[in-house]
């Protein structure tokens, strides 16, 4: 039997967010689960593990394109700047040196894709 | 925005690429105009090679006096010389000689390798006073590390207290030494930002501050402007 999940909060109660669209500089093309590593360790060493709970930061994996090397990260509405200083502090992501650099900050994921990624990009 | 970064090192002094290489990288990261930073030494070292391209290359030179009184005999030696004269922080005499000299316009990494943060409310006033523009050096906080990051940003953030109180001008800079350490100037901004200074304030340190001092060089330089007098119209 499956496993029963909580309900989709209503709109009034879900916390705002921001999708940061992103591209990685890198010696050598570089995967998601580099990226999304090199992140995680720039948050957590920079921010620590409070600060980085606050930001609510998710990666949108389907969304990460290997070719143009560029993604979408979701965040709490309040925390853009914190999520910016951390991207700036990553310098090596995987083995090849790197430089992330942020193309937009959206409130929708479509509109992240229709403006910074073209339409119909990932899925 | 015009966006500067007035502080990266290519091969014309200590950097490991060259200038075209970090004009090429500052242009994919949305920069507008680099700083191509030498060492003074001897009058050997005012000659830049400014490759042709369209980035906006400012001619920076940095000062690095033994003692306070050296300073003055070398900023007086280069300010016809140079668009941006910065003199490099670390020692408090210089630190403090380099706000109360107006020929100055940026000391670099007031902080660098102290126990402290290399600026005290004498020095802020002095360099409210001369119109020195103090730097955060991003570098200096991506190349440390857990306890020394902290003290680094804090220190940094004291020092930022203490412009705001005085109404010096802040500038936020990469001081890069490779293409891989340029940031795009609204990262540097959302640091600044983090650091204590307000995001509109934030983004001018990267942006009207640099530009302004180099805009008002330019000007002196090129004969348009004296002190206290500056042609508007011909």
């Amino acid at each position: 039997m499956e496993e029963s999940k909580p309900k989709f909060l209503p709109p009034i109660l879900r916390l705002p967010k921001r999708y940061i669209v992103f591209e990685v500089i890198s010696e050598k093309p570089v995967g998601y689960g580099d990226v999304s590593a090199a992140l995680w360790e720039s948050m957590l060493e920079f921010l620590g593990e409070l600060s980085s709970s606050e930001t609510r930061i998710w990666f949108v994996k389907n969304l990460y394109s290997m070719e143009k090397q560029r993604g979408i990260i979701k965040c709490a509405h309040s925390c853009v700047e914190q999520v910016r200083a951390a991207m700036a502090l990553v310098q090596v992501v995987g083995e090849s040196k790197a430089v992330f650099r942020v193309i937009g900050v959206t409130g929708t994921i479509k509109s992240a894709r229709t403006k910074y990624l073209g339409d119909g990009h990932g899925i | 925005m015009v966006i500067y970064d007035l502080h990266m090192h290519s091969r014309q002094s200590i950097g490991e690429n060259s200038t075209e290489e970090m004009a090429q990288m500052a242009k994919r990261l949305g920069i507008d105009g680099i700083g191509v930073c030498r060492f003074f030494g001897t009058k050997a070292d005012l000659v830049w090679e400014i490759p042709a391209d369209d980035i906006d290359f400012v001619k920076v030179i940095i000062l690095k006096p033994k003692t306070a009184g050296e300073l003055e005999k070398l900023a007086a030696a280069v300010r016809n010389n140079a668009e941006v004269v910065a003199v490099y922080g670390g020692n408090y005499d210089i630190n403090r000689a380099a706000c109360e000299n107006s020929m100055v316009d940026v000391l670099f990494h007031p902080e660098l390798g102290r126990n402290d943060s290399g600026l005290d409310h004498i020095c802020a006033r002095a360099a409210a006073e001369n119109n020195v523009a103090i730097e955060i050096n991003f570098r200096e906080i991506a190349e440390s590390y857990k306890k020394h990051r902290a003290y680094v940003l804090s220190f940094i953030r004291r020092n930022i207290r203490l412009c705001q109180k005085y109404g010096v001008p802040v500038i936020t800079t990469s001081g890069a030494h490779t293409k891989w350490g340029l940031r795009s100037g609204r990262e540097l901004a959302a640091v600044s930002h983090l650091l204590g200074i307000e995001l509109s304030a934030s983004l001018e340190t990267v942006s009207a501050v640099p530009e302004a001092i180099v805009s008002e060089n330019r000007k002196k330089l090129g004969g348009k402007k004296w002190e206290g007098v500056s042609i508007v119209g011909e």
